[in-house]
């Protein structure tokens, strides 16, 4: 299967089961952004990220976001001052279209993080990326270079969110 | 404080401080004016044949402009303070951090730029290296001492090679929040972008991608992203016209030169002939062995080798031949009849090479596009509630190209006629 249309059915099936276990939450495009990140590190999937001052991003996972709608299998909604609402669109069966190992470590992700808010998520990606690119091992250090990026945030709170997600311990 | 000024096709001038003209005199910047900003493209378009080094003059340039426009601006300094505890005293220093970055954004590039990225050699972990590694070691490694050293740098901003690197890399860990610079290097609204759009069009000798620079940098802000309330890009709502004249600008770039269905037969066969003479690129590790490759050392080891087929192809303009294409939307039918051509081909030995939009990726992706947020007063909304154009263009681009041997092409177009064409 070609890479992008496996990407979107990725997104598809994140959207569908996340909109399934948390009906109420607000999924846009930074709270797929940070999950796809997630979802490349615990099944080593070679997704293109790179970091800004708002945590990693992929423009190829944008890509896959885009295809997903264009093949109407998300829907996604633009509400004005709150950012994206993204909701599965179709009924589109996802049996045999991927693997039941990547359905399965999407419904794993869920489990582990579903209930994580974008911002929450941002927190936990920035702090993965940084301990695997830049050589930051120490927990103090993790929090601080996070911190310096959302000094609006106590540090308590930020090293809760890294406790709970287990990026430190 | 002596300035110097360089002529530029596209804006007149560029300004260099004593810095700045010390980077660009090293050998590893001089190296950019021996790598083409556009491979091969001078094969269909012949003004196409400048380099990275006017490039990365212009991305500094137009960066600058961006980031002046910026910070000019009190609400968004205030924006900067409330959201990522932005500290403006490092405000001339940062203005030069970002002008060292944007300089030398490129300097990793591999011959003929972005073709030669299948010839990278693949880390442990089996992932390619990006000219980004190599443009982070070259800084490292060979500009450090010229950064770090320089008298006016020491006199002025203190800035150092190993932040001029972090900034590229986004390395929070160094920058902290001064990283968000990096939106302006590499982001949906960079400098980059805005520079090879207008810089390209300009040799190239067509139009398409020529918009109001001037209009855009007046119009350009911050906004609070609403999902993650980090401050990201966008663009007054007096602007909005301008912002939908760069989305065309790109799409009418893309569609007519990127993806040139001639450009991109000379992508794929450059590709190829650089497999067969020099297999990969030496890595970041062995960074005095890479940079001694440039567009001609590679010219030459190509040319050297008496078996290199593509390379003959090239030499002779004997280029893959297109024998068909479908739509940039395609219908089912149309996606089957190319299935089917495929299966032809294959059933009768005739080698054929599929084109796809994602096999371009490294050229700007028409496809990963983020819409550009437009800021009316305290509302942010997307580019597209506003204009009808840029939301006709978010369908998907997914045009397949086949392509066949020059020697094939009669057979092939023989076999493409005893395949039944879609209706619609």
């Amino acid at each position: 299967m070609e890479k992008v249309i496996e990407g979107a059915l990725l997104i598809f099936y994140l959207v569908k089961k996340l909109k399934e276990k948390y009906p109420e939450k607000q999924i846009g495009k930074t709270l797929i952004q940070k999950m796809m990140y997630l979802f490349g590190e615990s099944s080593k999937k070679d997704f293109e990220y790179t970091m800004y001052h708002y945590g990693p991003y992929s423009f190829e996972i944008s890509e896959y976001i885009n295809l997903s709608e264009n093949l109407n299998l998300i829907k996604v909604n633009w509400v004005p001052n709150k950012g994206y609402y993204i909701e599965p669109e179709s009924n589109f069966e996802i049996n045999g279209k991927l693997t039941s190992e990547k359905l399965k470590k999407i419904e794993e992700l869920i489990e582990k993080f579903g209930h994580f808010s974008a911002n929450e998520l941002a927190i936990i990606t920035t702090a993965l990326y940084v301990k695997k690119n830049f050589g930051i091992e120490k927990n103090e250090e993790i929090i601080r270079t996070v911190l310096s990026l959302k000094p609006n945030n106590e540090k308590d709170w930020i090293e809760s969110i890294l406790k709970k997600a287990k990026i430190i311990v | 404080m002596k300035k110097f000024e360089i002529r530029d096709p596209v804006y007149g001038f560029v300004e260099l401080n004593e810095l700045e003209k010390d980077i660009v005199n090293t050998p590893v910047f001089q190296r950019l004016r021996r790598i083409r900003q556009l491979g091969l493209t001078d094969y269909v378009y012949p003004g196409a044949t400048h380099t990275r080094f006017e490039h990365s003059l212009g991305v500094m340039h137009l960066a600058t402009r961006m980031y002046d426009s910026i910070v000019n601006k009190e609400e968004n300094i205030r924006l900067l303070e409330d959201c990522i505890g932005y500290n403006k005293n490092g405000i001339n220093k940062d203005r030069q951090l970002l002008r060292l970055a944007a300089l030398l954004h490129d300097i990793g590039h591999a011959p003929f730029s972005h073709v030669s990225e299948e010839v990278m050699p693949s880390k442990s972990d089996g992932e390619k290296y990006k000219h980004e590694d190599y443009t982070v070691k070259i800084i490292l490694e060979k500009l450090s001492d010229v950064i770090n050293n320089h008298p006016y740098n020491q006199a002025n901003y203190n800035v150092t090679a190993k932040e001029v690197a972090a900034l590229i890399q986004g390395n929070v860990k160094i920058l902290g929040p001064r990283s968000f610079w990096k939106i302006l290097i590499s982001s949906q609204l960079d400098a980059d972008r805005c520079d090879y759009l207008l810089r390209d069009s300009l040799h190239i000798g067509v139009k398409y991608g020529v918009y109001d620079i001037d209009r855009l940098l007046v119009s350009l802000t911050l906004i609070k992203d609403p999902e993650s309330g980090v401050p990201i890009l966008g663009i007054d709502r007096g602007g909005w016209h301008v912002a939908e004249a760069l989305i065309i600008a790109r799409y009418q770039m893309f569609t007519q030169v990127y993806y040139h269905k001639t450009r991109r037969a000379y992508d794929y066969m450059l590709k190829e002939a650089m497999k067969a003479s020099i297999n990969e690129f030496p890595s970041p590790e062995k960074i005095d062995e890479f940079i001694k490759y440039d567009d001609y050392y590679v010219w030459l080891l190509m040319s050297q080798n008496g078996n290199n087929q593509m390379f003959e192809r090239i030499m002779n303009r004997n280029h893959l031949r297109m024998i068909a294409e479908t739509k940039e939307n395609p219908f089912d039918e149309e996606k089957d009849y190319i299935n089917q051509l495929k299966l032809k081909l294959e059933r009768n030995g005739i080698w054929y090479w599929e084109d796809t939009p994602s096999k371009a990726k490294s050229w700007y992706n028409l496809n990963s596009t983020e819409e550009v947020k437009i800021i009316d007063g305290e509302n942010v909304s997307l580019l597209s509630d506003y204009s009808v154009i840029v939301k006709s263009l978010q369908k998907q681009f997914s045009k397949s190209r086949i392509y066949v041997y020059p020697e094939d092409k009669k057979k092939a177009e023989e076999l493409k006629r005893e395949v039944v064409k879609w209706k619609k």
